[in-house]
């Protein structure tokens, strides 16, 4: 959506229009419950904190400002907010989004390199979740928004409250270790497609 | 450009951050180095695992839940302005209520009109002349004879007018003496308090509102009478 439209679309819920609300939440809703569900790995919560957010939008409207940037990024930073929220109290101390930059990955994370029995077990796209769930919050939000909410790296940098370099230091140091998660799918993809040609 | 640098470079281009000469060198590198090739197909490859871990959208309960939250998030605001503006708490008819108001602006009007005939009056009562001066006894002191007198008419409005004037004594005996009944104009001929430097005597004007050239004559004439 251009800015105009998204002005245009708060300034309607501003006023109370239902249907545009009602827009606004089909558009933009599987950015959130993605985002969220991708960062929790958990439904309920992923439903709580798109539900958290819209009620934010719901309550104070006027609060979006499309000169600061468009309206998904904004609905981004609030759903961080409510994430780092979240894993504060998951993790039972007051700490911030960079006190988990370094967790390690699973201890189980062998796994992923068999791909054959995985793939007997499990599909492929939870693996791909539960690989992107074991990356540190600030690498895994940083993929996060780049690959699923295609933000580009400025619109990262304003939602993680960080800059370019950082940003573009955890994407890098994101997809290292999503590769040699997924390194069995990716050879074995390859060798496909090799018997292809 | 080298393939340490390339690399550096490859996701920016991948991501479609990379623009204008940058973005130049790094693809003419590529088109050379197949390692830098391999490795942006990596990354390519790597997208479209992530890009099949598609999820299932939220229930269909939350999307009604949050629209009845935007309904009750309304509901209040819309009631609220209009009982607060318009009837209050209370629902009152929109003729009733029509009806009460323009009798509140008639009688508020009735009340400044009211105002405005006293307020007046009491601008016309002129303050004591050299009030200040020690010669002047107190108006508790003196006393108080009304005197007719004819002013210009302004309008239809019937004032009393009261002015303190400073005379010497022998001017006030004088004056006293002769001092008719009813004087037809002026302030002069109505005296009655008289001390040995000064008094106070009251003059009221009742007849028409002066002008302000009026006033400006009294205050002359009592500075006159005063030298």
């Amino acid at each position: 959506l251009n800015k105009q439209i998204e002005a245009n679309l708060i300034e309607r819920i501003i006023k109370g229009d239902e249907d545009a609300f009602s827009d606004f939440y089909r558009i933009y809703r599987d950015r959130v419950y993605g985002f969220a569900y991708r960062m929790t790995i958990d439904r309920a919560v992923a439903e709580d904190i798109t539900h958290e957010v819209f009620i934010s939008v719901i309550e104070e409207p006027g609060r979006f400002e499309s000169e600061r940037g468009s309206l998904l990024t904004f609905l981004c930073a609030i759903a961080r907010n409510k994430m780092m929220n979240y894993l504060r109290l998951k993790h039972n101390s007051d700490v911030g989004f960079d006190d988990f930059e370094n967790f390690d990955a699973p201890e189980d994370s062998s796994q992923y390199n068999s791909p054959l029995k995985i793939l007997l077990n499990r599909e492929l796209a939870e693996q791909v979740h539960i690989c992107i769930a074991s990356l540190p919050p600030l690498q895994r939000e940083a993929i996060i928004l780049r690959q699923f909410q295609e933000l580009s790296y400025e619109e990262i940098a304003r939602v993680t409250e960080t800059d370019l370099s950082a940003v573009k230091a955890r994407l890098h140091r994101a997809r290292q270790n999503l590769a040699i998660q997924l390194a069995g799918y990716v050879k074995l993809q390859k060798e496909k497609d090799y018997e292809l040609c | 450009m080298n393939c340490a640098e390339t690399k550096k470079h490859i996701e920016a281009l991948a991501d479609g951050e990379l623009t204008g000469k940058a973005k130049a060198t790094v693809e003419n590198h590529l088109q050379i180095c197949s390692a830098c090739r391999t490795a942006k197909e990596d990354l390519i490859l790597l997208s479209g695992f992530l890009e099949q871990s598609e999820i299932a959208p939220p229930s269909a309960a939350l999307e009604k839940h949050l629209l009845n939250s935007f309904r009750q998030c309304q509901k209040p605001k819309n009631s609220r302005t209009r009982r607060h503006i318009f009837f209050g708490a209370l629902a009152i008819p929109k003729p009733i209520f029509a009806a009460f108001l323009l009798l509140t602006a008639a009688m508020v009007w009735a009340a400044f009109q009211i105002g405005k005939i006293n307020s007046s009056v009491v601008s016309m009562t002129a303050p004591p002349i050299a009030a200040t001066e020690n010669q002047i006894r107190t108006p508790a002191e003196t006393e108080t004879r009304i005197v007719h007198v004819e002013v210009p008419v302004v309008k239809e409005k019937i004032v009393t007018r009261t002015v303190y004037v400073r005379e010497p004594a022998q001017n006030i005996q004088r004056a006293k003496a002769k001092t008719p009944d009813s004087p037809k104009s002026g302030i002069l001929p109505s005296y009655n308090s008289v001390a040995e430097n000064g008094y106070f005597t009251d003059v009221n004007l009742r007849g028409f509102e002066p002008t302000a050239e009026m006033n400006a004559k009294i205050i002359k004439e009592v500075k006159e009478n005063e030298k």
